[in-house]
């Protein structure tokens, strides 16, 4: 049989060119996924942007953009987005690398369009191109690279041995073995865990297992309170739920919609009087959960977005100017016909939305080469955090991916040339098999889909959009009794080896219960409002001293959090004193 | 509500059968949803595949009364039956495999075994638990 050098967890558009990057350097290089190559991960679900600074779209890329924008300018803004807490080093490479990593793409048949304006950007930075396209071309990459795969692969454990990565343990779903891998380097580029909220924007697989397989060897995490919520998806019905589509039609990129709540306030005007519907996806976010908390919500929970104060035919025009390439004439958006809903929104009424969970701004802690603490662990995409600070931008997660993939394929096969393979123990493997099989084999009473659906409500209501120091010491109560009672209960009903869904979402609920843990234990630290993290008891952002990151990781069996001032070289942090 | 889904392959490796369900009124929700509903709250063994939920990757596609459709985009309906939308690429069920060519499959076993020989097979697992010791 053949070593591994490099194993890359996660297909999105991070792990399929950290994967190819790898392989292209002369690594035995192995793909696992949780889903289906290609056809997974939040990848999919870009429709639209990925920015690169303007000069850069219009000398490299040869797209219609402002020639006097600069790296350094895009640097700013998505500091500033980010509330001075990024780490600038994650930036920096990802403003400067883009350019010629799209230029690849492109060179390989990707089509894009011409740059569009996003909120948060001075100036129009997002390029436009498919998600779904994008990994149809790295795919075509890693073929030819001869990158071997195993698809529905569950990575679920990092073996070490004397704290050097050894081994990936996890569930290989359709044959149902419990399986070890040797390998001398991981790359953990399974995306972010929004599958801990009931609402997500985000499909199925991110279940926050990148933050689990990467506590479990040793390594960081950062920011992990951090999280973005998109506003304005829709509630219902049940197959529409979490798709954001009025958001799409109205404050992201299409026309001006106002939000108003039960008493059709346009309640914005409390919370950024000058940008209004256009301000930050954080902001939003918080201010249409105040308006529900405050009990000024619509039935569903949600807040109202309305098209009324603008003509029938404004609306349609959009079509011709923007989602030209997606719509085709059609109110057609991503397997969806919207005609129906464009036509009530067009007779006036408003659409009540809610906010989903997003994106991950925290994640695995990385320096500037995607590399953990851990000797042989990396993370790229949207399992690493730090690169967004406290508020993403929008476009910013596909030059991140494309950015930090390149470079964690590219250090994990240096490192691999390096270095010898590790030895695995005998009892470390022994322990994860264990506990990867205790579910099938136990006959508890608690069904996987009933913990998931408690976590979801923690979530919601404890560490959701806005906190308190009251409901974060009520998550963490919840959490340690999930721990404590519930997870040794959790069992399958269905005892198949093959193919037994039931026994994924299983062993999920442990990366959803580290995922909530993490965030919550984040949320409590950080004593401060910043970005997308918003608590009623300390509602402004703590100036008085260099912002911090925070950093979690697992110590004797429990997560503890240390601070670090934020690296303010680059961009200095406003100061209250300064 | 009632939905007929396809089960397969048999552990002989041959053939399919087919089971019907009775589900609540799901209103407003996808053949995904419903696919869902019946792994997690009537029988844990039905194999489904769901990733994007709007109808980008793909990976959902199933026969809905003899047509190829995205099971996260069209609404379940009473009397529906479902299959996979081709045999040759049957995993379980109705999930079906549209990732990488089958030639470019890591060889989980020989991976895994090289290290010890020290190997538990399990039931009815070809590949199984590999344990390596020092």
């Amino acid at each position: 049989m053949e070593p591994v050098d490099v194993i890359v967890v996660g297909s999105g558009g991070a792990g399929l060119l950290a994967a190819c990057v790898a392989a292209e350097m002369g690594c035995r290089t192995l793909l696992v996924s949780k889903g289906q190559v290609a056809r997974s991960g939040a990848t999919a679900t870009i429709t639209g942007d990925t920015c690169v600074d303007g000069h850069t779209a219009v000398h490299e890329l040869g797209l219609k953009a402002d020639d006097t924008d600069t790296q350094d300018a895009f640097f700013e803004d998505t500091v500033v987005a980010g509330k001075f807490i990024n780490d600038r080093r994650l930036v920096a490479a990802m403003v400067s690398e883009i350019g010629p990593e799209v230029k690849r793409l492109r060179e390989d048949g990707l089509r894009m369009s011409d740059p569009v304006l996003t909120p948060g950007h001075r100036t129009a930075r997002g390029v436009w191109f498919s998600g779904m396209e994008l990994m149809q071309v790295l795919r075509k990459r890693a073929l030819k690279a001869e990158v071997k795969v195993r698809e529905e692969f569950f990575a679920t454990d990092i073996l070490t041995t004397n704290g050097v990565v050894a081994a990936l343990g996890g569930l290989d779903l359709r044959s149902g073995a419990v399986a070890c891998i040797q390998t001398r380097t991981v790359v953990i580029a399974c995306g972010g865990g929004m599958m801990v909220y009931p609402v997500q924007t985000a499909p199925e697989e991110l279940t926050g297992d990148g933050y689990r397989l990467a506590l479990s060897a040793g390594a960081e995490l950062i920011d992990m309170e951090m999280v973005q919520f998109l506003p304005c998806v829709l509630a219902e019905p049940q197959i529409w739920r979490g798709i954001q589509f009025p958001w799409l039609l109205g404050p992201q990129a299409g026309v001006r919609a106002w939000l108003l709540n039960r008493y059709g306030e346009r309640f914005m005007d409390r919370w950024d009087p000058e940008r209004m519907e256009l301000s930050t996806r954080d902001v939003i976010a918080i201010a249409c959960m105040k308006e529900v908390l405050e009990g000024r919500g619509g039935p569903n929970g949600g807040v109202f977005l309305s098209w009324a104060h603008l003509p029938g035919n404004i609306i349609d025009f959009m079509q011709d100017w923007s989602f030209k390439t997606q719509m085709r004439g059609q109110w057609r958006w991503e397997g969806f016909d919207f005609a129906g809903l464009v036509e009530e929104i067009k007779a006036g009424r408003a659409v009540e939305v809610i906010s989903g969970s997003h994106f991950f701004m925290g994640g695995i802690a990385v320096d500037e080469n995607c590399a953990t603490r851990v000797p042989g662990l990396y993370a790229c995409g949207e399992a690493a955090g730090g690169a967004h600070g406290a508020n993403r931008l929008s476009g910013n997660a596909g030059s991140q991916i494309l950015v930090q993939g390149r470079r964690a394929g590219a250090a994990a096969a240096a490192h691999a040339a390096a270095t010898g393979q590790e030895t695995v123990r005998c009892d470390s493997w022994e322990s994860v098999s264990t506990g990867l099989m205790a579910p099938l084999e136990r006959d508890g009473e608690l069904r996987p889909f009933e913990f998931r659906e408690r976590i979801q409500e923690i979530a919601q209501h404890h560490v959701g959009v806005v906190r308190t120091g009251a409901s974060l010491a009520a998550a963490m109560d919840e959490v340690r009794d999930l721990r404590e009672n519930a997870l040794p209960q959790v069992s399958c009903r269905s005892k198949e080896r093959r193919y037994n869904k039931e026994w994924v979402e299983a062993i999920e609920c442990e990366s959803l219960l580290d995922t909530l843990a993490a965030i919550a234990l984040g949320a409590d630290g950080r004593t401060e409002s910043r970005g997308a993290h918003y608590r009623e008891d300390f509602p402004t952002e703590d100036n008085g001293t260099t912002p911090a990151n925070g950093f979690i990781n697992r110590c004797n069996g429990a997560l503890v959090r240390t601070t670090r001032p934020a690296d303010c070289r680059r961009m200095a942090c406003p100061t209250d004193a300064a | 509500m009632r939905l007929t889904v396809a089960r397969g392959p048999q552990e002989s490796g041959e053939g399919s059968n087919e089971q019907s369900f009775e589900l609540p009124d799901l209103s407003g929700a996808s053949v995904s949803n419903a696919l869902q509903y019946i792994n997690r709250h009537i029988d844990g063994s039905v194999a489904y595949y769901l990733s994007c939920r709007r109808g980008l990757c793909a990976c959902c596609v199933v026969r809905i009364d003899g047509k190829i459709e995205k099971a996260c985009v069209v609404l379940a309906r009473d009397g529906m039956v479902l299959e996979p939308v081709k045999q040759s690429l049957l995993i379980k069920d109705t999930v079906v495999h549209l990732g990488m060519p089958r030639t470019s499959e890591f060889p989980l076993v020989d991976a895994a075994c090289d290290a010890q020989p020290s190997r538990k097979p399990a039931p009815g697992v070809a590949d199984d638990s590999e344990k390596m010791c020092e």
